[in-house]
């Protein structure tokens, strides 16, 4: 899984282009990031790659960042 | 000595609210695209006078309307129920009396909400198969509106009051409980919960105070709170690991299975766990468009709408998963089933 994969998923989650997410923004800066689009993130974190993400983690995530670097820490794992 | 499903039936309240009134409240709410993600376009919710145990009557007065179980069979009344008229007396005294049954049947009410027909279910084979009962009325009755602070529009958009009947038999013909699976884990107590109310929390001044959450939905700790990623990092974990534990049980493989029932919980996330599990789309049945997620009255609702498709002798598996967190699943074997539909 490359981190483009996972922009790709976001976008595909958030219905845009994934040129429009930018790692280092604060995930607040996305309207449409909204607590739906994070049912299909977590669906589709699931469906893909079998990690699941809980809803204690999504409340820690500050940027796009974080959440790409806590999913990639949890597929070395598993 | 065998427990069967001999008789199913379902009351919904006659308010209707769709989702273009939720529209005309909230402007700011998206309610197309929560239409589209959840699969609910309107749900019934109970009058500002009417109960959970006003629900149950309904659907019970139904089934003893349109099927040949007569009331005065029934030994035994189970009702589950997370909205009681009083925090006491038992809301099934209550309706032994209403529907008139005999002073001789048992009933208790079990607080149990999305897991809570499998565990009636469970329940009422275990009293006739010790003999201790031969017809046991199970009623779910459910008005989670009324814990509902209008502007929360994470449980708003989603929830709607029922209530169903079903008798479970010794000897009449229905569809058979062949084996049921349950589970719990109350860590996650906190991520469905109506906080203040109750022994623990009583209702105080300061408890009532309105938050507005990060979504921007509003509610005090007297209304009902739900955590929806908690819940669905739940069930992704839970149910499909539940499935495969009743199929050991019973020996069967999921091919074998006809018709999954899951519970109603919204067709975003039962649509994922339908792909999760491998399951045909023709298999697992969707019915909350028009009621939204009922609670423990999902699965003999659409029980209840589908069985005029089931044939006898088709393997049919129940499952509840949600608020505890409670699970359960229960496998059928269907029969002739007296079901009266709205």
């Amino acid at each position: 899984m490359t981190n483009q994969e996972l922009i790709q998923l976001f976008a595909e989650a958030l219905e845009c282009e994934a040129s429009s997410i930018d790692p280092q923004q604060p995930i607040a800066a996305y309207g449409e990031w909204n607590s739906l689009a994070w049912l299909t993130i977590i669906s589709l974190l699931d469906e893909r790659y079998e990690i699941q993400l809980t809803g204690k983690e999504i409340r820690g995530f500050v940027t796009v960042n974080d959440v790409i670097e806590s999913v990639t820490a949890k597929a070395s794992v598993a | 000595m065998c427990a069967r499903i001999a008789a199913l039936s379902y009351y919904l309240p006659e308010r209707l609210v769709s989702n273009g009134d939720l529209q005309a409240e909230n402007p700011t709410w998206d309610m197309e695209r929560v239409g589209q993600k959840t699969g609910i376009e309107s749900r019934r919710v109970a009058a500002a006078d009417q109960t959970a145990t006003d629900l149950a009557f309904a659907a019970a007065e139904r089934l003893f309307s349109n099927s040949s179980v007569r009331r005065d069979e029934i030994d035994y009344l189970l009702f589950c129920t997370q909205s009681p008229d009083h925090a006491l007396p038992a809301s099934s005294c209550i309706l032994q009396n209403r529907l008139l049954l005999s002073v001789n049947c048992g009933a208790i009410d079990f607080n149990q909400g999305c897991s809570g027909y499998i565990y009636g279910l469970q329940l009422a084979n275990a009293l006739i198969s010790s003999r201790s009962a031969r017809n046991v009325l199970l009623l779910t009755g459910e008005t989670y509106s009324k814990y509902i602070h209008p502007q929360d529009r994470s449980v708003r958009v989603l929830f709607g009051d029922a209530a169903t009947a079903t008798v479970i038999s010794e000897d009449r013909p229905g569809a058979l409980v062949v084996a049921t699976e349950v589970g719990t884990d109350g860590a996650g107590c906190n991520n469905l919960i109506v906080p203040i109310g109750g022994a623990r929390r009583p209702y105080a001044g300061e408890s009532l105070r309105e938050v507005c959450d990060e979504n921007g939905s509003i509610r005090t700790e007297a209304n009902l709170f739900m955590d929806g990623q908690e819940l669905f990092a739940f069930t992704l974990k839970r149910v499909p690991a539940l499935v495969n534990r009743l199929l050991e049980k019973t020996g069967l493989t999921a091919e074998q299975v006809d018709t999954f029932v899951f519970h109603q919980a919204n067709a975003f996330m039962n649509e994922h766990l339908r792909t999760k599990m491998h399951l045909p789309k023709e298999k697992v049945p969707l019915s909350l468009q028009d009621v939204g997620n009922t609670v423990s009255n999902t699965i003999p609702l659409t029980l209840s709408r589908i069985a005029p498709q089931l044939t006898p002798g088709s393997k049919v598996m129940l499952v509840g998963f949600g608020v505890g967190y409670s699970w359960g699943a229960c496998q059928l074997e269907w029969g002739e089933v007296e079901v009266s539909n709205d």
